[in-house]
């Protein structure tokens, strides 16, 4: 388990980007962390180390964005998601089975289904900009 | 009378020919790509190497699932727009149905499909081959490979496993009863198997139109959806 403390949002897509490299044959990582706590610049730092190129936004309302690159890059939103009936019909195992790398933002709401290994990000707002990020999972960080 | 059959409820992508019972071709592409960009193609190279024109399809096979949500749509979606025009028969059928047909096991063997359902739980049914082919034992069902047992025990037969749940079976059933994994090779989908039991369906008079075609998506079994019910409890609590 590592703690981080980043002060900006750059920070916090650089160690994003750098958690990429334990996800270049694919992967899963699960985060924790309520609005505005930097999920999806984290998600953009992830995207931006595996080579993909295509713009990274929250999928709050597509539930699942795509981005293309050497390794397909899922990005879900669970907050809508409740049943594994909903995480099978988001398509959610197809990209696991695949061996795209796969970020879960509002994971709590699949915790139940969710199954070992997996990368837990866990990040908390301090003051400002600031953020504490808890990552737990990840051997080479 | 001529039916072409496609399979994408798994890993595995497949299109199969055949002239009643006998396969003209079939071709199964497991290099990880995309069905929605593989399955068309591979139709089109079928009809053109077999010197098949699209008039002269009689019948559509499609593996109906259970599998993977987004290939099943794949399926359904293409033979859907295939039989359309020409208001054909079509022919859903059960993918774990479509893997037993797929392989050779001798008579008097029984055959588990199973396809991973994750968490130790697997889709599967079983069969015995009989004189005349292959004899359902259950119907298509979700759970942990261990319920198979009792069933299978009965039958005082040696039991092969094919699909990608055969490894989760044989961990869960190897202390049980004789077991045979089909070799990696012959154990996912083919579209033969698929389309074999189309034929036999067409000729049982179980085809349908396009429009009735429905796949089975997905079947919860009973402890996942009591521990479903057991999440929304705690939630409204």
């Amino acid at each position: 388990m590592g703690v981080y403390h980043t002060h900006s949002r750059q920070e916090t897509e650089a160690l994003g980007s750098r958690l990429a490299t334990e996800l270049r044959s694919g992967g899963l990582v699960a985060f924790r962390g309520g609005l505005g706590a930097g999920k999806t610049a984290f998600c953009a730092g992830i995207a931006h180390g595996l080579g993909c190129t295509d713009p990274v936004s929250s999928p709050t309302f597509a539930i699942v964005n795509v981005y293309r690159g050497p390794v397909t890059f899922a990005h879900f939103d669970m907050y809508r998601i409740h049943s594994e009936e909903d995480l099978y019909a988001c398509s959610f195992y197809d990209y696991l089975d695949e061996g795209a790398a796969v970020a879960v933002e509002w994971s709590e709401n699949i915790i139940d289904f969710l199954e070992p290994p997996y990368i837990l990000v866990e990040i908390e707002r301090q003051n400002g900009d600031e953020r504490k990020i808890t990552i737990t999972g990840a051997n080479n960080l | 009378m001529i039916t072409l059959a496609v399979d994408s409820s798994g890993r595995a992508a497949g299109v199969a020919l055949l002239r009643d019972n006998t396969l003209l071709y079939e071709a199964y592409l497991n290099n990880g790509l995309t069905h929605s960009e593989t399955l068309l193609p591979m139709v089109a190279a079928a009809l053109q190497v077999a010197g098949v024109d699209m008039q002269d399809i009689g019948l559509f096979g499609v593996g109906a699932g259970p599998g993977s949500f987004t290939g099943l749509r794949i399926g359904m979606a293409l033979v859907k727009g295939l039989a359309l025009p020409g208001n054909l028969p079509c022919v859903g059928v059960s993918s774990l149905e479509g893997l037993a047909a797929g392989i050779f096991v001798p008579q008097g063997s029984c055959i588990v499909a199973a396809e991973d359902a994750r968490r130790g739980e697997v889709y599967a049914a079983a069969f015995v081959r009989g004189q005349d082919g292959l004899v359902r034992l259950c119907d298509d069902t979700a759970g942990r490979p261990e319920a198979l047992a009792p069933m299978l025990l009965e039958q005082k037969k040696t039991t092969f496993l094919v699909g990608d749940g055969a490894e989760v079976c044989y961990n869960n059933l190897k202390t049980f009863l004789p077991l045979e994994v089909v070799p990696p090779t012959w154990r996912l989908g083919r579209a033969a198997g698929v389309a074999l039991c189309a034929f036999a369906a067409w000729q049982r008079g179980k085809a349908t139109d396009a429009a009735q075609l429905q796949p089975a998506y997905h079947r919860l079994s009973q402890a996942q959806r009591q521990r479903q019910e057991k999440l929304k409890e705690s939630e409204n609590q």
